[in-house]
Formats: C-alpha cells, sequence, structure tokens
C-alpha cells in the first residue's frame, strides 16, 4: 500500500485510483471460484458511468462462487509510472494484480476506447495479442453494444459475448468452471463455449481479402458456428438490477442513479444502432421501477435519479410512474431526470413534472433542420408539432433550449443547411429572450443498421457546412459546438472495419494514441501515418457499399432481417415514414420476436 | 422545532486521503443522507444538505482530525449521530468526537493546524543548523503561492511550536501552528527553510479548535 501511495502522490486526480466507495464488494480470494477483472478501457470518470458496467459488476458479484473487482484504463501520469517502476497494473478493490484473476472482461460501449485494451494488456504484463497468450494467462473476455462488429478488435480478445448478458453470464460461468477442473487447453473450452447462443471466439474463424477488400469469414472448424445470434433477455422485468450500486467518491461524468425504465426503442430511427440492436422494446413496471428508487436512493444517497430508456415517452404510464414517484420521494430532496425526450408537448407536462419549481433548459435531439431529412432518417417531427411546443415551452418560461442535430446525414445538401439555419431564425423571432445552443455531430454510419452501407461524409464538406452554420448563426443568444471531424472520422473506421484493424490499432497504439475519445488527446496523424505505411486505403471504411458488397459482421446476427434494412433504405430514399412498432398493433418484420 | 447544530470530529487515512475537499462535501452528503439523519437543507432551487467543513485538506494529506459541522431538523443523542453517519463511511474515514451547539462558524472557530512530517534528509548536519537557525531568529520569511499569487510570508508569526525527532534514516517534524487572520500555513512550505531541502515523505495534520 506505502508503494501505491508513493505513486499516487505523484499523479493527477489519485481518487481514481482508490477504490474504497460506498458499496463496493470485496471478497474473499480463497472462497470463490472465479476471480474477474471486469475492465472499461478509459478513464474511472467515464467507466463509472456506465450502468451496463454496473450491471455486470453486479452480475457476476451476485454469484458465491465469484468475485469481480475493478480496474480502468490509467491516465498518461499513471500509466507511465507503472511503466517506468515495473509495476503491474491493479484492481481497485485489492489492488491485485490483473493478471492474477481468472479473466479479464472488457465492457465496451463506444469505439474509440479500444485502445484503452491494449493499454490495460500491456500494463498488466499480459501479451496484446490472443495468439500469444497460453492457459496461464487469464481469459479475455469481451461485451457491449460495439462488439456486434467485434472484427477490429477480435485478435486480441479471445471470448466475445454479443448481447445482452443477465442469463447468459451464468452459462459461460459455468462452463468455464468445469473446464477449468479438467486442466485440459483452451480448443477445449472453446468447443463448449461456442455452444452458448451470442458467443463468438474470433480464432476460430478466418477472415479472406480479395483485392484489399472484405470478402468473406470463414469458420476453421466443423464445430464452430457460421452464425452468431445476439443473445436477447425477453422478461426485462426479472433481469437482476443492481440497486446497491457503486457510489464513486470522484465526481464522474454521470454523477447519479440509473434506472433502466425500458430497453429497446419502437421508433425505427434508420441511423441508430441503439434502435437496432436493443430490439424489442421491453420495460419494467411501475411497481418495480418504485421499489428500485426507493433501494437506490436508501443504499446510495443520490440527489438524483436518471430513468433511462432510449425514448422516454414511449413508456406506457410514463405520467403515472412519474406523479406516483414524486408522492414517494416528497420531501426527500430527489430530482428526477428524464433523458431522450421528443420534441413534443406530452414531453412539456413530463418535464414540468420533475422540473416542478426551476426551469432549466429542454434538450431535444431533432437531428436535422428540415422535415424532408427527418423522413429520410424516420425521425418523424413534423415542424408544426414543433414550434407548438416551442410556444408552450417558452410561455411556461423555458427559455434555454438546447438542439442536436447530425451533420453528413444521407441525401443531406447544403440546401438542408440553410433550412436548418431559418430554422434557427424563425426560433428567435419567436421568443427573442430565448438562448439557444446548438450542438452538430456527425453522422457515422453504424452496422446492423438500415444506414450500415451509406458513406461517411468527407471532411471539405463537413466543413463547408459547418461555416455556413458559424457564419450565419454568429448571435449573443445562440451557441454552436461542433463535434471534432477527425474523431468522428476514426469512429466510422472502426465501426465499419474488419480485422485488419486490429494490427493498425496496435501499431497506432505502439506510437503512443492514446484516448482517442479525448480531443485533447486525439492524433489523427499517427493513424494517416499508419494507413499510409500499410498501404491500406482508409477509404474501404469510410465509403458507401452496394447492398450485396460482403460486410465484417454479416456473420453476426443482431436479430434484424438484412432485408428489413434493406427496405428501410428503399423507403429512406424515397422519404417514406416508418410508424412505431407496436406489436400486436403494427408489425414490420424486422426479424426480431418479442417474446423468444 | 428549533434546528440543532453538531460539530464533528473525524480522521481520514491511507487512500481516502486523497479525497479532494469538493469531492469531500459531496462524499459528506450522500453518507448523511444514506443514514436517516434528519439532515437540514437549505433554502432555494437547490436545496443541499447544511454541512460545512473547515479549512480545505489538501489531496494526499492524512488527517488525525478534520471537523465538520452539520445542521440537524431536530435534536437527536450525539452519540447516535455519530454512530449511524460512521456506519456509511469507511474505516479509513470514521467520525470520533461530537460536540453540541457550537459557538460559531468552523473557520471562526479553529485555533491552528498541528502537522507531523516524515522528511529523509541528506545533508543532516546542515539540516540541523537550519533548524536551529530558525528556532533563533526572530523572523524567517518564506515565499507561498496563494491562488494566483507569490506571497512573502514570516513563518515565525504562524509557527508557536517545533519539534523533531530522529527515526532510523528519518526525522520527523513537529509543527504547531496557528491561524492568523483567516490564513494558515500548509506543512509543506516549513521546508522552504532548508538550504538542501530534505524529501518529504508524509504530511499529517491535525485541525485545533479554540478551547
Amino acid at each position: 500500500m506505502r508503494d501505491l501511495e508513493l505513486i499516487l502522490d505523484k499523479v493527477e486526480k489519485p481518487s481514481r485510483y482508490i477504490g474504497n466507495e460506498h458499496n463496493i464488494i470485496i471478497k474473499d480470494w480463497n472462497k470463490v471460484k472465479l476471480k474477474v477483472a471486469l475492465a472499461f478501457p478509459d478513464l474511472y470518470e467515464i467507466g463509472m458511468s456506465h450502468l451496463g458496467f454496473q450491471i455486470i459488476y453486479f452480475l457476476l458479484n451476485n454469484r458465491e462462487d465469484t468475485l469481480c473487482e475493478r480496474v480502468f484504463a490509467p491516465y498518461i501520469d499513471l500509466e507511465n509510472l507503472l511503466r517506468d517502476r515495473k509495476i503491474p497494473l491493479f484492481s481497485l478493490e485489492t489492488k491485485k494484480p490483473i493478471k492474477s484473476f481468472d479473466w479479464l472482461a472488457f465492457s465496451l460501449s463506444y469505439e474509440l476506447t479500444y485502445s484503452g485494451i491494449l493499454t490495460i494488456l500491456n500494463l498488466s504484463h499480459i501479451p496484446i495479442f490472443s495468439r500469444d497468450r497460453d492457459e496461464s494467462y487469464p481469459l479475455i473476455i469481451a461485451g457491449g453494444p460495439t462488439v456486434l462488429n467485434s472484427e477490429p478488435i477480435a485478435d486480441f480478445i479471445d471470448v466475445i459475448f454479443i448481447g445482452e448478458a443477465e442469463e447468459a453470464i451464468n452459462e459461460i460461468i459455468n462452463v468455464y468452471l468445469e473446464w477449468k477442473e479438467t486442466k485440459e487447453n483452451k480448443t477445449q473450452l472453446f468447443k463448449e463455449l461456442v455452444k452458448i447462443e451470442g458467443v463468438y471466439i474470433p480464432s476460430l474463424y478466418k477472415p479472406i481479402y480479395e483485392k484489399d477488400k472484405f470478402k468473406e469469414i470463414i469458420p476453421l472448424y466443423p464445430w464452430v458456428p457460421p452464425k452468431i445470434s445476439r443473445r436477447i433477455v425477453y422478461d426485462l422485468e426479472k433481469a437482476p438490477f443492481p440497486t446497491r450500486p457503486i457510489v464513486p467518491i470522484q465526481q464522474v461524468a454521470h454523477d447519479r442513479g440509473s434506472i433502466e425504465i425500458m430497453r429497446g426503442c419502437q421508433r425505427s430511427c434508420r441511423f441508430c444502432f441503439a434502435g437496432y440492436i436493443y430490439r424489442p422494446k421491453r420495460y419494467r413496471s411501475i411497481d418495480t421501477i418504485r421499489k428500485y428508487a426507493k433501494e437506490i436512493f436508501e443504499n446510495t444517497g443520490y440527489e438524483e435519479i436518471s430513468l433511462l430508456s432510449l425514448s422516454t415517452n414511449d413508456y406506457p404510464n410514463i405520467e403515472k410512474l412519474l406523479d406516483l414517484l414524486n408522492e414517494d420521494f416528497e420531501g426527500k430532496h430527489v430530482n428526477f431526470t428524464l433523458p431522450s425526450l421528443r420534441a413534443d408537448k406530452f414531453s412539456l407536462e413530463l418535464a414540468e413534472k420533475v422540473e416542478k419549481n426551476k426551469k432549466s433548459s429542454l434538450t431535444f435531439a431533432i437531428e436535422a433542420g428540415t422535415e424532408r431529412l427527418r423522413k429520410v432518417i424516420n425521425k418523424n417531427l413534423k415542424e408544426e408539432e414543433f414550434f407548438k411546443t416551442l410556444d408552450v415551452a417558452f410561455s411556461k418560461g423555458w427559455n434555454n433550449i438546447k438542439l442536436y442535430f447530425m451533420l453528413g446525414l444521407p441525401t443531406e445538401t447544403d440546401e438542408d443547411i440553410y433550412e436548418t439555419v431559418n430554422l434557427v431564425e424563425k426560433i428567435i423571432r419567436l421568443n427573442r429572450r430565448s438562448k439557444i445552443h446548438l450542438s452538430f455531430s456527425i453522422f457515422v454510419p453504424k452496422p446492423h443498421t438500415s444506414f450500415q452501407w451509406e458513406k461517411f461524409e468527407d471532411r471539405e464538406i463537413i466543413e463547408r457546412r459547418k461555416n455556413i452554420l458559424r457564419k450565419a448563426l454568429k448571435r449573443k443568444n445562440i451557441s454552436i459546438d461542433f463535434h471534432d471531424y477527425s474523431m468522428s472520422y476514426l469512429e466510422a473506421i472502426f465501426s465499419r472495419g474488419d480485422r485488419r484493424l486490429s494490427n493498425i490499432l496496435n501499431l497506432a497504439w505502439q506510437m503512443g494514441s492514446r484516448f482517442e475519445s479525448w480531443t485533447e488527446f486525439l492524433r489523427i496523424d499517427i493513424w494517416e501515418k499508419i494507413f499510409n505505411n500499410l498501404n491500406i486505403n482508409p477509404k474501404w471504411y469510410t465509403e458507401k457499399k452496394n447492398i450485396d458488397d460482403p460486410l465484417p459482421w454479416d456473420h453476426i446476427s443482431c436479430g434484424v432481417r438484412k432485408n428489413y434494412l434493406i427496405k428501410e433504405r428503399e423507403k429512406a430514399y424515397k422519404c417514406e415514414e416508418t410508424p412505431p412498432c407496436e406489436w400486436g398493433l403494427f408489425c414490420d418484420f424486422c426479424g426480431v420476436s418479442h417474446y423468444g | 422545532m428549533d434546528k440543532i447544530v453538531y460539530r464533528l470530529a473525524f480522521y481520514k487515512k491511507r487512500l481516502l486521503k486523497y479525497i479532494s475537499s469538493i469531492d469531500m462535501l459531496n462524499f459528506m452528503n450522500r453518507a448523511v443522507r444514506r443514514s436517516g439523519l434528519p439532515v437540514a437543507y437549505s433554502q432555494g432551487y437547490n436545496p443541499r444538505p447544511l454541512i460545512s467543513l473547515g479549512l480545505p485538506c489538501p489531496v494526499g494529506i492524512e488527517s488525525k482530525k478534520e471537523w465538520l459541522d452539520i445542521t440537524l431538523k431536530y435534536y437527536i443523542e450525539k452519540e447516535e449521530v455519530l454512530n449511524k453517519w460512521n456506519k456509511e463511511l469507511p474505516e479509513d474515514l470514521q467520525f470520533f468526537e461530537v460536540l453540541e451547539s457550537p459557538k460559531s462558524s468552523l473557520i471562526k472557530d479553529t485555533y491552528g493546524i498541528n502537522y507531523e512530517l516524515e522528511v529523509f534528509v541528506a545533508n543532516e548536519s546542515s539540516f540541523l543548523e537550519d533548524i536551529e537557525r530558525f528556532k533563533n531568529n526572530d523572523k524567517v520569511y518564506i515565499l507561498v503561492r496563494r491562488g494566483e499569487k507569490i506571497k512573502e510570508i514570516d513563518l515565525k508569526r504562524y509557527i508557536y511550536d517545533i519539534k523533531i525527532e530522529k527515526r532510523d534514516n528519518r526525522y520527523n517534524i513537529e509543527l504547531k501552528t496557528k491561524k492568523i487572520e483567516d490564513s494558515i500555513i500548509r506543512g509543506e512550505e516549513f521546508l522552504e527553510i532548508f538550504s538542501y531541502k530534505p524529501l518529504l515523505i508524509n504530511q499529517v495534520r491535525e485541525v485545533i479548535l479554540n478551547v
């Protein structure tokens, strides 16, 4: 411990590494069969803000025969100190070296955290490539939304789990523990693991390239499944949920309690990765949510509890839920927050219920400035309806409005951008006292969506459109921020990447690329240099693809049929809307069943 | 019913010395909310539990005694306040003393801070000479940083007692310092008096209140 203090005295924000949080779980190492180091390949304050990470921590520790401790990517200062002094990376709970665990499991929710995987492996003195690791090393596992296309990290990870872990995690542990007793080699373990739905073992497949392009991926043995399906937990109500989450000591990005009230979304926005990969829509009952809220408050003392879902308005009886929660927490000084509100009047009623007397700001992700473009992406919001909402909002005293947009959407032209300017000016005319914040991200085509074949827009075009907006909207009461192009560019490459990127990632990491999701760290020049040196054209990853092009994630199924995606894409080009998915009322036969 | 103010002393040691003073307030707020103690809240749009900490303890410094004031909505046995709150805190940060109805604000009631500095000394004779010179001089000026400014202060005004003790190859320096016009000196600032600056290995502080 004294050694650790000597290092921590020298780093920025040492509280990232001290553990000791409330609700931390420390188990006796001699009394369990399986020891898991759960890793998030970004800084503590980011990892601890992810509900998925807390869910896995809870699921693993929930088993009597298993312990789970946490590890995060250290900041550069600690990384250098650990390397210089040859101190292995340690877990936060018991400060044990990561190498002494049975599993090192990565929670992956963003492509630009991948270099953190390499940092964690390397600092733990574990070989980076799975082919260089024998049975004496921990088994390296990964899961989370981005593994729906796991090829870019396929060379580093032994076992990838596709989908929702609540049920499958026990099956995987049971198989592993049985294998551990037999002391057989890894192939024996893999043979048993692939029988579990959702398990993908990249080393059992070989990617084939033709003329520098991805062609196909083939199983190496007859017992290897050619296609892997995403695991789905159909009964969310019965799925275990952590109501005793770890309460970070230092401030984190989302410093509050969370309840996942709904999983999946019925709106079918065509660009939305989450909208496709979390189907079908499922929700927890009002009684369960109230019970969880009470437990979370008592176990954490949080001032704020977020009711998480992809589209809050679509939770059945959301008003009743909020009324009951307000009643339950009367006088307890707890605020509830609602993410993802649609830009309609109903949202204002909901916002009033949670904001009570203070009116902070309203956030609407309208994504595109014209009705035409919103039809293309299936964000079905009429301008008339939007302005009615704003009218009511302004009259009720909400003067701060935040709007989220995307640039570079399929079919977008400069005309759409000029129309966006008009839209914002119209809002200002409606209320001269309003303060408008505009946030522009850049459209990244995501695998498993209807837009998986689309182009990631060129830098010049995006910069030109940014300039149009910047110049036209230079006002005191308007603030604008734009997402960094290079960052989205790298995200686009990795989102639709193939296995060749594993090597590229390793080279970039060797050259010092770290924390690519932090503007101050991203060095796109390193990446450009590597693509250049290897003679791989990154355009292949960002350009528009043909419908019949083989895709590196074709062997992974999220449940949605490719024909459905193609149909949705055609509808997009025809500006045709798809109504919300209502089981039993309206079904567009995407392929994901509601009942398993 | 009348609100009651309690004043509690706590220690923080080992890894918990790395909690920053901003995080400390949140940390205490959430712990007291979990404990079920009837903490009173501030008025306004964003009500906060009425808890105040004294002079902030810098990141990385252990403390034998820090003080904190809390206002409860009604009277509760003071031992119960201490016990209930302690249940929500880790073992390296616990309350061990509680007083009722303090005289005034914590900072006003603070007399000074005692420091224990554990240092490694490379040049022993020079170290001892510097200590002697400090003891014999009336005024000893050093430069310190206060926010964005560099200030010259007379250390002798702040330090009213000093003891040194040799332990193996290390020295232990015990300083008793007092608060002057709401300003204090930090333990490591004392090391400015040395011509060969000793290496600071550990620092522990203890906040002393007016009797």
